[in-house]
C-alpha cells in the first residue's frame, strides 16, 4: 500500500471585490458559499466565476467581533480558527454568533450572549417533543423550553458555508438542560436541531489568547450556565448521607449498649415545720443514703417529678462522692403555670451531669419554694446511670444539614436568576 | 485480489483494488479509464478538480464498525449551494461504500434496496419513507450534477450526469441514522443509501491528507 505522507499547502482564492476592489480571500474552497468583503462588507457570492455582489455593504463597521476574524484557539482540545461572524438580534436583544472551522471536525458555532458563551454542533435527528412542559426529548435528556422568538441577522463577516442575508428572519426555539442546550432553527424550507453547552468565559478568553479586556464581563445567569451550587449539591450529597449514616449508627450502638439504669430513687415528702406547728408544710433539708455509682465514667441524668400547680420548687442537689467528700452541683428547677387556655413548665424536669466516676455517693438537697406551696405534697426523684442523649445527635446532624440546605437555597436563587430571563419559567 | 494493468493512454500501472472497479481516473495523465471484460479503453480525459480542504485523500483508511475500509476513488457533485465530496470506500470483506463530506459532517452509507421507491411526482418535504425498517422523512431535496471524479469507481462517471437527491431525517433519535434517495434525470431507476453520520475521529483515519497549520 501506498503511503501518501505530502503535506498540503491549504490553497485559497483571492479576488478583489467587485463593489469597493479591496483584495478578499476565500479560505475553505469546497464550502464557502457566500464570503463577506472585508473591507466594504458586502456580502458576495463565492460560488459565482465573478464573484457576484449579493448584497452591497457600508463601508462603516456597525459591530465589532470580540473574538477577530481568523485567530485560532484551542477549545476542549480542538483547534478551532474563527471564520465567521454574525451579530443577531430578536426585539431589541442582540447577541453574537462566532462561526468556528476545523478541516478534520468541520463547523461550530460559539455563541456569545450577555457576555455567556456556549457552543453549538448541528444535530441530524429530529428531538422528540414532550407537550406537557412543553420540553424536548434527546438522548435521555429533557430540555424545557426558555425561548420562543426570532433571530435576524443585523450583521455579517467572514465565510459563510450558507447563503447569509442580512435582515433575514429565522424563528428560533432555545430549550436548556444546563449545561446543555438545543437550539431548533426553522428558515421554512429548513429545521436545523443544534445540541450546544456552556463554556466559561475564561475558557474562551484563554483558548483564543485575547486582552483581558476583550470580552463582555457576563451579565446574569447565562441560560446554559451550570450552577456551581448544583455541582457542589452532587458533591455534598453523598458526604451527608455517609455522615448522616454514621451518625446514625453511632447513635443506635450507643442505644444498643446504653446501661440506662435506675440507680436511686426516692420520694421526699414535705413536712410540718415544727412538731406543734400547724402551717404550710415545707420540705425540709435532704440527706440520701449512700448508694452506688457503677458502670464506668459515664453521665447521670436527675429526673424530678412534682405534683404542682401554679407553683415552683428549686432544688439545689449536691451530689457528694463519700471517700473525696467532693460535690457536684445538679440544680434543678420544677416551674408549672397554667390558666384556663394556657400553660408553661411542666411538672417534670431533668437535668444531666457527665463524667461521673464510679463509687460511693450521697445527695444533700437544699429546697426554696415559691408561693402555694401547699398544691403538692412530695417530689419524686430518680437517677439513671448511662442514659443515652439525644441531644447531641440532633445538633450535630442539623449542622451535618446546613451546609446542604444553605447551597439548595442558592441553588434555587441561581435558577430563579436564570429562568428571570425566560417567558416560560417553570 | 489487486490488479494491475498499464493506463491505455501513458502506460503508467493503473490499480483495481476490487473486481467492483469499473471505471477510474489515471493519475498521472488524467484519463477516464473503463474497464470491459476485454480490456481498458480511453474515453475521456478529467479536468482540473476544484481546490478544498478535505482531510480525505485516495489511500485514506479507516475503520467503521469491524470492518477497514480503504479510500479507492471519489467523486465530486455540485448542487445549487455548492459542491461536495463522495469518498468510494473499499471494505477488507469485499462490501462498498461512499464517505460523504459536507459542509463539514461526514456520513458512511451503502446502497440498499431495503426501500420501496415512490414515484418521483410524490417525492417532496416532509414526505414519510420507510427504509430498512426505520421510518424517516424527506428533509432536503438538491438537484446535483457531477463535477469530476478520480481514482477507481464502481461505475462509469458520466459528465454529464445529473439526478435528484432526497435527503432524509429519521425518527430513530440515536442511532445518527442518515439516508438518501437519488432519482437520475429522464426517468433512471433510483436508489439509495443508508448508513450514519461518523465522527471522523472515531474512524481511526490514517494516511489523511495533511493539511499545512492543521494538523
Amino acid at each position: 500500500m501506498a503511503v501518501v505522507k505530502n503535506k498540503v499547502k491549504p490553497k485559497t482564492k483571492s479576488f478583489n471585490c467587485r463593489n469597493c476592489g479591496s483584495p478578499v480571500e476565500i479560505k475553505i474552497l469546497g464550502q464557502t458559499l457566500n464570503v463577506v468583503c472585508p473591507s466594504c462588507k458586502s456580502i458576495i457570492d463565492a460560488t459565482d466565476p465573478n464573484f457576484k455582489i449579493l448584497e452591497e455593504g457600508v463601508s462603516k463597521r456597525i459591530y465589532a467581533p470580540y473574538i477577530p476574524l481568523g485567530t485560532r484557539g484551542k477549545l476542549h482540545g480542538v483547534l478551532w480558527e474563527v471564520t465567521g461572524f454574525i451579530v443577531k438580534g430578536d426585539s431589541g436583544y442582540i447577541w453574537q454568533e462566532y462561526l468556528l472551522f476545523n478541516p478534520y471536525h468541520g463547523y461550530r458555532w460559539l455563541v456569545e450572549s450577555d457576555g455567556h458563551f456556549s457552543l453549538f454542533k448541528r444535530i441530524h435527528t429530529r428531538p422528540k417533543f414532550d407537550r406537557s412542559l412543553p420540553a424536548y426529548n434527546y438522548r435521555k435528556q429533557k430540555y424545557k423550553l426558555f425561548n420562543r422568538g426570532g433571530a435576524t441577522v443585523h450583521y455579517c463577516e467572514g465565510e459563510f458555508f450558507w447563503r447569509i442575508k442580512k435582515g433575514n428572519f429565522t424563528r428560533v426555539e432555545d430549550y436548556i438542560s444546563p449545561p446543555f442546550g438545543l437550539s431548533l432553527e426553522d428558515d421554512k424550507n429548513e429545521f436545523t436541531w443544534t445540541l450546544g453547552h456552556h463554556v466559561e468565559r475564561e475558557s474562551v478568553k484563554s483558548a483564543f489568547e485575547l486582552d483581558e479586556y476583550a470580552l463582555p464581563n457576563s451579565y446574569g445567569v447565562g441560560s446554559l450556565q451550570p450552577s456551581d451550587a448544583r455541582d457542589k449539591l452532587k458533591k455534598m450529597i453523598p458526604v451527608v448521607l455517609l455522615s448522616l449514616v454514621i451518625m446514625i449508627g453511632l447513635q443506635f450502638a450507643r442505644i444498643m449498649t446504653a446501661g440506662n439504669k435506675l440507680i436511686y430513687e426516692t420520694r421526699i415528702n414535705k413536712s410540718s415545720a415544727s412538731m406543734f406547728s400547724s402551717g404550710p408544710l415545707t420540705f425540709k433539708n435532704f440527706k440520701s443514703p449512700t448508694f452506688e455509682v457503677s458502670g464506668g465514667k459515664s453521665n447521670l441524668m436527675f429526673e424530678a417529678s412534682a405534683l404542682l400547680r401554679n407553683a415552683w420548687v428549686y432544688m439545689d442537689i449536691l451530689l457528694v462522692n463519700e471517700k473525696t467528700q467532693k460535690g457536684i452541683p445538679v440544680p434543678i428547677d420544677i416551674s408549672y403555670y397554667k390558666g384556663s387556655d394556657w400553660s408553661e413548665g411542666s411538672t417534670k424536669s431533668d437535668q444531666y451531669i457527665f463524667n461521673v466516676p464510679d463509687g460511693k455517693y450521697y445527695l444533700n438537697i437544699n429546697f426554696r419554694e415559691g408561693d402555694r406551696k401547699d398544691s403538692y405534697k412530695s417530689i419524686h426523684l430518680k437517677i439513671y446511670r448511662d442514659v443515652v442523649m439525644y441531644s447531641n445527635f440532633m445538633i450535630v446532624s442539623l449542622l451535618i444539614l446546613i451546609g446542604p440546605l444553605v447551597t439548595l437555597l442558592r441553588r434555587k436563587n441561581f435558577e430563579a436568576r436564570r429562568w428571570k430571563n425566560s417567558d416560560f419559567s417553570p | 485480489m489487486i490488479q494491475q494493468l498499464p493506463c491505455p493512454s501513458c502506460g503508467a500501472p493503473l490499480k483495481f483494488r476490487s473486481q467492483a472497479t469499473l471505471f477510474q481516473v489515471c493519475s498521472y495523465c488524467k484519463s477516464n479509464i473503463i474497464r470491459t471484460d476485454m480490456d481498458l479503453a480511453k474515453i475521456g480525459e478529467m479536468g482540473e478538480l476544484p481546490d478544498d480542504l478535505s482531510p480525505i485523500q485516495i489511500g485514506t483508511t479507516g475503520r467503521f464498525k469491524s470492518n477497514t475500509f480503504y479510500v479507492a476513488g471519489r467523486i465530486i457533485y455540485g448542487w445549487e449551494d455548492g459542491v461536495w465530496n463522495e469518498w468510494y470506500l473499499l471494505f477488507d470483506d469485499g462490501k462498498d461504500g461512499w464517505l460523504a463530506e459536507a459542509q463539514g459532517e461526514f456520513m458512511i452509507s451503502f446502497s440498499t434496496d431495503s426501500v420501496q421507491f415512490p414515484p418521483k411526482t410524490e417525492m417532496e418535504l416532509r414526505k414519510k419513507i420507510n427504509i430498512k425498517d426505520e421510518s424517516c422523512t424527506v428533509s432536503d431535496i438538491k438537484q446535483i450534477k457531477y463535477v469530476g471524479s478520480e481514482g477507481e469507481l464502481p461505475f462509469k462517471a458520466e459528465s454529464n450526469y445529473r439526478s435528484t437527491v432526497y435527503d432524509l431525517t429519521f425518527d430513530n433519535e440515536d442511532m445518527d441514522l442518515f439516508a438518501s434517495m437519488e432519482y437520475p434525470e429522464n426517468d433512471g431507476v433510483p436508489f439509495a443509501y443508508f448508513g450514519k453520520y461518523v465522527e471522523l475521529r472515531k474512524l481511526k483515519l490514517q494516511n489523511m491528507r495533511i493539511l499545512e497549520g492543521w494538523a
